[in-house]
């Protein structure tokens, strides 16, 4: 079910509706008509079969936190019954490895699951006991990267005693499932998202007009952008050969940059104006990541909640480990004190950025991608003081507005290049792209190129319009770069301009949808 | 005072939710009024005036008589000549086919026809390619427009809302851009809309629109119109399964074939399915599927009690070449009339209840079928070029004896024709061009004695 269409459309009609109405008949119970919709949402966009995964992932990470409540409730009681400090400790102990035991077997639960389904036939493929990575027909349940991750979020942390764990099942099925975070995310935190859902507070009349401003901006990057762009990306790059021009490979990863990020942050803008339509804010997780000013940077803007999933549940843990400390201090005795510092950091970043890489599939070129942009930050932080020392030497005034456009460029490089191994599905064939994008450019071969590779006036006129989009999103995101409002800027301009914007704007979406071609999100299945 | 205080406070919160539900359909209602005015605005200047499938509805409302349609995407639209066949069988035929007609719309042209005419005779015409393609509303709304055209507002409405509504459509942004035909309409080209707008304005008929905003396109009357191009198979070597690939049916495909059929038993009208003739080396290039998929549908439309004739497996008449076709699966207006004119012949003497079926051969018996095509249908070439600058050509030939074929490859150097590989059984030959650059290739095939001249394949590939 696609966003803009007439199901989703009927289904989010009914679904206010109904909700509006519990918060007016009886508000103590609206969470439930949010669960109904959650649940009815997954059954007509996932299919009711992989209904169960989501409900098994629910109720693990819903009984698993309840036992730790009770293990710790256990523990003081056999604490306080205690005769000494060390029988004290003992039982401590003793429980402390009881609920750590509880905490990986929910984990190894809600992971094992993700990885059979993601990873398994994959896997019997590469060593040669499947005929095809798809053939066990394994489904992968809609959403079931972005669900799990949030459940072991609310796991982890209940295990931390950051809050009361969630006594009522249903309730927590809601913070799992809550629909308009399936598709894609973002993943919320209990704590945030939560209390939201189960006390939901109207929104006032300018909230809904900002909800479907920003719902039409995601509409204009998912269709007049990802959509418009993605068959000319899929000819450049479906049949790569050794004869395939450096410009076209550039031109192609250019594309895919603004289409992934149409696809992927207009996803998100239109389900976060879906949720607060509802009143419920959810995470975020773009920040205009085009405008970093280094890798580092783009990974704080680009997928925010799973940069803030990554750094909490995996970065601080690896990182502070004692290995990792014993590390440092050799770094700092051996190497330095910045290295010694930033070592444990860097390698953290490393596996990090592994993880996410293969979080995306478990083909050599995800891994590549991953370990090219962990890399790339570690080498930045490992070469920090030689890079400060050159711009001392060479006077670059780094508060200067032409450094900052600077590193904005430099970034965008550099994140495009990393993009040669997400996009080209062969790793072989990435390093082919990237040695003829340096040896063999050829700006005159790109529109034979293209010609040959079947692109169609209709698809020309789609580019012009994906560049036209391209340019609005870019001025959109540099007034808000700038610290503006951008919604709050368009509804409170005069009735003329506002109107001319929002005209525009549909006859931009209207030949986008003529020329287009509909379809889901990229994250969709993740 | 507490109390009377709340009760204020209650008030308030009640009348601002009123407040906010009041702007808020207010604002809906705004929305709509703009969205309905901006639709109309947009369909008055971009929606085309002169669509295939709206020259073809009209010639139905304007003909007095209509005793056969024929229904179905090109291959019914660009193969099937009403002039021919009513002068063959004497009967009054509407060809209602249009480009990339849905089955779905040929069940709403047919239930749209039979609640206003009374008809006898119904033809579906198909080919592997209707049963799986997703076309998109491009091709739907001017169909359905020029279809409802005359037609009541609550039979209009009836036939949107089931379009929205269906279970292809409604999960989709094109159940909600129904509702925008100028968006799925409109080639985004400023002079065609400058063209569209002064055949608007001008009054312009239908059909002289059509003609001049589709390119190529030719009307010979009844509906029926062809694109008359010249098909060049020694430089395009493209087929049916190289484009589209040998897809499953789909169910949804197959169903509305099969309602079609049922409405035609129901009404008591004759429904006749019709697979249109392809190039031989399009057939063939299908392979196994071709029998596979057809023979299953075949036996589906016999058992829904219509007739269903392949006349790529038809055993009489002319073979059809390259210049009865417009491309690799579509008819020129020459070959449409011998196609009709077959069909006419085993419609003739189906009426007179003689067996056609020996006219045809059975899925079934496929080896047959490729027994008969024992001369080079056609030939396609592939190159693959290697990091070390050799270039591998590999070649495919059509025809029902592949075994026997013989190949020569040859490529252009320095402005003559060297060849590479001289008539041998090898498909392949891989060899080093001295320079960059386009590399002009040609693949000769034969079958020694059944089919000395055999044809080419003439390609230009870039290293």
């Amino acid at each position: 079910m696609e966003l803009y269409s007439l199901q989703f459309a009927i289904f989010l009609g009914s679904s206010l509706v109904a909700t509006y109405a519990l918060r007016r008949l009886a508000p103590r119970w609206q969470w439930v008509a949010l669960l109904a919709s959650s649940l009815v949402f997954y059954c007509l966009e996932g299919g009711g079969s992989t209904l169960l995964y989501l409900v098994g992932c629910a109720l693990v990470t819903w009984a698993a936190p309840l036992g730790f409540q009770r293990l710790d409730e256990r523990c003081r009681c056999l604490r306080s019954q205690a005769a000494d400090r060390a029988q004290r400790k003992a039982v401590k102990v003793r429980f402390a490895r009881a609920k750590r035991l509880v905490l990986v077997l929910a984990l190894l639960a809600c992971f094992g699951v993700l990885a059979y389904l993601k990873y398994w036939n994959a896997l019997l493929y590469q060593v040669g006991a499947a005929t095809s990575p798809t053939s066990l027909g394994l489904l992968l349940p809609l959403g079931i990267s972005f669900y799990t991750f949030q459940s072991v979020s609310y796991l982890i942390d209940a295990y931390q005693g950051k809050f009361e764990p969630q006594r009522n099942f249903a309730k927590h099925l809601l913070f799992v499932s809550w629909f308009p975070q399936i598709l894609q995310g973002p993943i919320n935190r209990y704590d945030e998202l939560a209390p939201q859902l189960l006390d939901p507070q109207t929104p006032a009349a300018d909230q809904v007009d900002r909800s479907i401003l920003l719902f039409g901006y995601g509409l204009i990057k998912k269709y007049a952008i990802a959509n418009l762009t993605v068959s000319v990306i899929a000819k450049i790059f479906s049949h790569v050969t050794p004869a395939i021009p450096g410009s076209a490979v550039v031109f192609g990863i250019l594309l895919y940059s603004a289409q992934q990020y149409g696809d992927f942050s207009g996803g998100i803008d239109m389900v976060e104006a879906v949720s607060e339509l509802y009143g419920i804010r959810m995470a975020p997780n773009f920040r205009r990541p085009y405008l970093s000013v280094s890798l580092a940077d783009f990974w704080r803007r680009w997928h925010i909640s799973l940069g803030r999933w990554m750094r909490d549940y995996v970065f601080f843990p690896l990182a502070l480990t004692r290995p990792m400390r014993t590390l440092g201090k050799w770094g700092e005795a051996h190497l330095g004190r910045h290295v010694g510092r930033t070592l444990p950091a860097c390698i953290a970043n490393i596996v990090v950025f592994v993880i996410v890489g293969v979080w995306h599939g478990p083909q050599a070129h995800y891994l590549a991608w991953g370990l090219y942009n962990g890399i790339v930050i570690a080498m930045a932080d490992l070469l920090r003081p030689a890079t400060d020392a050159l711009a001392h030497a060479l006077r670059v005034r780094r508060e200067s507005g032409g450094y900052h456009a600077f590193q904005v460029v430099r970034t965008f490089l550099v994140v495009n290049l990393g993009w040669y191994f997400d996009r080209i599905y062969d790793f072989g064939d990435s390093l082919l792209c990237l040695r003829n994008t340096f040896m063999h450019f050829k700006p005159q071969a790109l529109v034979p190129f293209l010609d040959a590779a079947g692109l169609t006036s209709a698809g020309g006129w789609g580019l012009w319009i994906a560049g036209v989009a391209c340019a609005f999103v870019l001025v959109v995101s540099l007034y808000e770069e700038a610290g503006h409002d951008v919604r709050a800027a368009v509804l409170s301009s005069n009735v003329v301009t506002r109107w001319f914007l929002y005209t525009a704007v549909c006859l931009m979406l209207a030949m986008a949808m003529a020329l287009g071609s509909g379809g889901g999100f990229m994250y969709a299945n993740f | 005072m507490e109390a009377r205080g709340e009760g204020r406070e209650e008030k308030g919160a009640r009348l601002s939710r009123r407040a906010l539900a009041r702007r808020v359909a207010g604002k809906l209602m705004l929305a709509l009024a703009v969205l309905v005015t901006t639709n109309l605005i947009g369909s008055f200047l971009l929606e085309s005036e002169g669509t295939l499938g709206g020259v073809a509805w009209e010639a139905f409302r304007q003909a007095s008589d209509v005793d056969t349609v024929v229904v179905g995407a090109s291959y019914a639209q660009r193969g099937i000549d009403p002039d021919e066949l009513d002068s063959c069988l004497g009967s009054s035929t509407i060809n209602l086919g249009s480009p990339a007609q849905p089955l779905d719309d040929s069940y709403l042209a047919v239930k749209s026809v039979l609640s206003r005419r009374h008809v006898r005779r119904v033809i579906v015409g198909i080919g592997c390619e209707s049963m799986f393609s997703t076309w998109g509303l491009r091709s739907e709304v001017p169909y359905l427009q020029g279809m409802l055209q005359g037609t009541t507002l609550s039979e209009a409405a009836e036939v949107y809302l089931g379009r929205m509504t269906d279970p292809q459509y409604v999960g989709t942004c094109n159940s909600l851009n129904l509702l925008f035909p100028w968006a799925y309409d409109f080639t985004p080209s400023p002079q065609r809309v400058v063209t569209n707008l002064e055949g608007k304005l001008d009054d312009t008929t239908t059909l002289s629109s059509a003609e001049e905003q589709t390119k190529h396109w030719s009307y010979h009357g009844k509906g029926y119109g062809t694109f008359e191009v010249q098909f060049h198979p020694t430089r395009n070597d493209a087929t049916s399964t190289s484009r589209y690939g040998n897809r499953p049916f789909l169910a949804a495909r197959v169903d509305a074939l099969l309602r079609i059929c049922d409405l035609c038993r129901e009404h008591g009208v004759e429904c006749v399915v019709v697979a249109t003739p392809h190039p031989t080396f399009d057939i063939l290039a299908y392979g196994s599927y071709y029998p596979r998929s057809m023979g299953r549908l075949q036996r589906a439309v016999e058992r829904h009690g219509a007739k269903f004739y392949d006349f790529n497996l038809y055993k009489g008449g002319r073979r059809l070449g390259k210049d009865d076709f417009s491309d690799f699966d579509h008819l020129r207006h020459a070959g449409a009339r011998t196609f009709t004119s077959e069909l006419a012949g085993i419609l003739y003497r189906a009426e007179r209840g003689q067996d056609v079926s020996k006219s045809f051969y059975g899925y079934d018996d496929w080896d047959s079928y490729l027994d008969s095509v024992d001369y080079v249908a056609g030939v396609s070439a592939e190159a693959t070029v290697r990091g070390d600058g050799s270039v591998t050509v590999a070649a495919t030939v059509r025809t029902g004896r592949p075994r026997r074929a013989q190949l020569r490859f040859e490529a252009k150097v320095g402005g003559s024709w060297v060849v590479l590989r001289d008539w041998g059984s090898a498909t392949s030959v891989t060899w080093t061009p001295p320079a960059h650059g386009a590399i002009e290739v040609r693949v000769r095939a034969r079958i020694p004695g059944a089919d000395p001249t055999g044809t080419y394949v003439q390609k230009t590939f870039l290293r």
